[in-house]
């Protein structure tokens, strides 16, 4: 029997490529044809599952490094391992000149200086912030406005405090997985993370990292790191994705818990510790920088 | 240096972008995240320093076909996907697979990649056969051949992965498809 429809019209019919009235026809004949209409339906079964699979790719944030102003400046991530598996000379991949995370990090204390009408804050009962870091608070307040920026960084404190109240303080597995080798962690949130993130070196401060681990933020998967220092106390650090829309805007707050809390433009940071409330402050500074100074990025 | 850019056209390209990491990741070998990335990031970098007038279904189709030249290239280089009807993608992966949850993700990479890139389009790109066609610069006949294809070879994964039995009726099993994930 000759068929009326070839493969390619069917085809086209479960790609909605036909006009309506050939639809309808393919329609009634595919009712009459059983073994026609159940290729038909495998091929759109087909179609759903590519969908489907498929589906979650499209609704992940778009990495910093690969949103329109960082390609646009020129600026590449830094390679890593596992493109090495394929390696292809034809992209322009321009080198990295900076580690990655670098974009979004502040270029010294320049950068901090520069904002003018960034609202630093921070929450201090009577103290004042140390005067360390030219960036922390020039105007000390004892409340906190109800911004924006300000919501931000609450949640990235409640976050972080979540966090460490959740696995930080776990005696025996507070992490997923440690950065052996030296770097793994790194490459583990590069995989893991929207946003860069780098492992800092704390042990100038007595801290040593015991790992990492990835947990859930408002922006999605976060970035845990978990340090402890010689008698057992644990230090939390949560670098998140933040809704923050003036990005060149950077604000830092000691908030209650207590926690240290700042925003560089798409990243929130948060450091918790078990140690006694005050070393924070204390430290502040001294942290900050070191979160910016280096480690593995 | 700065490139310098009509705004609007860098919104439709970061409106774009999304989009383009899907096609991108369904794309490539093993669905590798960074491999796929970084064909959206070299795209991007080409559309930046290219003609700007374009704008939205103009503009998508243009990006895809940035992306599906450089994949093609890299495929070439590879050598790996040359042979229609290999399954290079049984290969072990090396790279950062994406956790998709699902393992009938590694059946697309047993359909040759141009039967595959015909396919990805209309299924994920909702394009239609003729913008396929201007996008890979085939006649829309060809492009109808492929994606039919590409269902044929997907079909012969399915049915091979689910331990020979066919998963339709006249579909046939062949053993070198089967996957060893």
């Amino acid at each position: 029997m000759m068929r009326p429809f070839s493969d390619v019209d069917l085809h086209a019919f479960v790609d909605g490529q036909v006009s309506p009235e050939r639809r309808a026809l393919i329609d009634a004949y595919l009712k009459v044809t059983p073994e026609e209409a159940s290729r038909v339906d495998l091929w759109r079964r087909q179609n759903e599952a590519v969908r489907t699979i498929f589906a979650g790719a499209a609704s992940e944030p778009v990495p910093l490094w690969l949103t329109i102003g960082q390609v646009a400046s020129g600026r590449a991530r830094a390679p890593n391992n596992s493109r090495d598996a394929i390696q292809d000379n034809r992209l322009p991949r321009s080198k990295p000149s900076r580690p990655v995370g670098a974009s979004a990090r502040p270029a010294g204390v320049g950068r901090l200086l520069r904002p003018i009408g960034v609202a630093v804050v921070a929450f201090l009962a009577g103290a004042a912030m140390p005067s360390l870091l030219p960036a922390l608070p020039t105007a000390i307040e004892n409340w906190l406005p109800a911004t924006p920026r300000m919501g931000q960084m609450r949640r990235v404190a409640e976050r972080t405090i979540e966090a460490h109240r959740t696995f930080s303080v776990d005696p025996d597995r507070p992490v997923e997985i440690t950065d052996q080798p030296a770097g793994a962690l790194a490459a583990w949130f590069r995989h893991h993370v929207a946003v860069p993130v780098r492992v800092p070196d704390l042990t100038k401060l007595g801290w040593t990292l015991r790992g990492g681990r990835v947990v859930p933020a408002d922006q999605g998967p976060a970035a845990l790191m978990v340090y402890e220092n010689a008698v057992g106390d644990r230090l939390s650090l949560l670098v998140a994705g933040v809704n923050n829309p003036n990005l060149s805007d950077t604000s830092f707050a000691l908030l209650p818990g207590p926690t240290l809390t700042w925003l560089d433009g798409p990243v929130g940071f948060g450091l918790v510790t078990s140690k006694e409330g005050s070393w924070l402050r204390d430290n502040a500074a001294a942290l900050y920088r070191a979160v910016y100074a280096g480690g593995d990025g | 240096m700065e490139t310098i850019c009509d705004a609007g056209y860098r919104d439709e390209l970061a409106r774009l972008t999304p989009s383009l990491r899907r096609f991108a990741r369904a794309l490539v070998r093993h669905h590798l995240v960074d491999v796929a990335d970084d064909l959206v990031q070299a795209t991007l970098t080409r559309a930046l320093g290219g003609d700007q007038g374009r704008r939205g279904t103009r503009l998508h189709v243009w990006l895809v076909s940035i992306l599906v030249g450089l994949h093609r290239d890299q495929v070439r280089d590879l050598g790996a996907e040359q042979r229609i009807g290999s399954a290079s993608d049984a290969a072990t992966p090396t790279g950062q697979p994406w956790k998709s949850g699902r393992r009938d993700v590694a059946l697309l990479g047993s359909i040759p990649v141009e039967y595959r890139e015909s396919l990805l389009l209309v299924v994920l790109e909702g394009m239609s056969y003729a913008q396929v066609a201007e996008c890979l610069g085939l006649s829309a006949a060809t492009v109808a051949t492929r994606v039919a294809r590409a269902r044929d070879y997907l079909a012969r994964a399915q049915a091979g992965w689910s331990g020979g039995k066919p998963a339709v009726a006249g579909a046939r099993t062949t053993s070198h498809l089967r996957l060893v994930k």
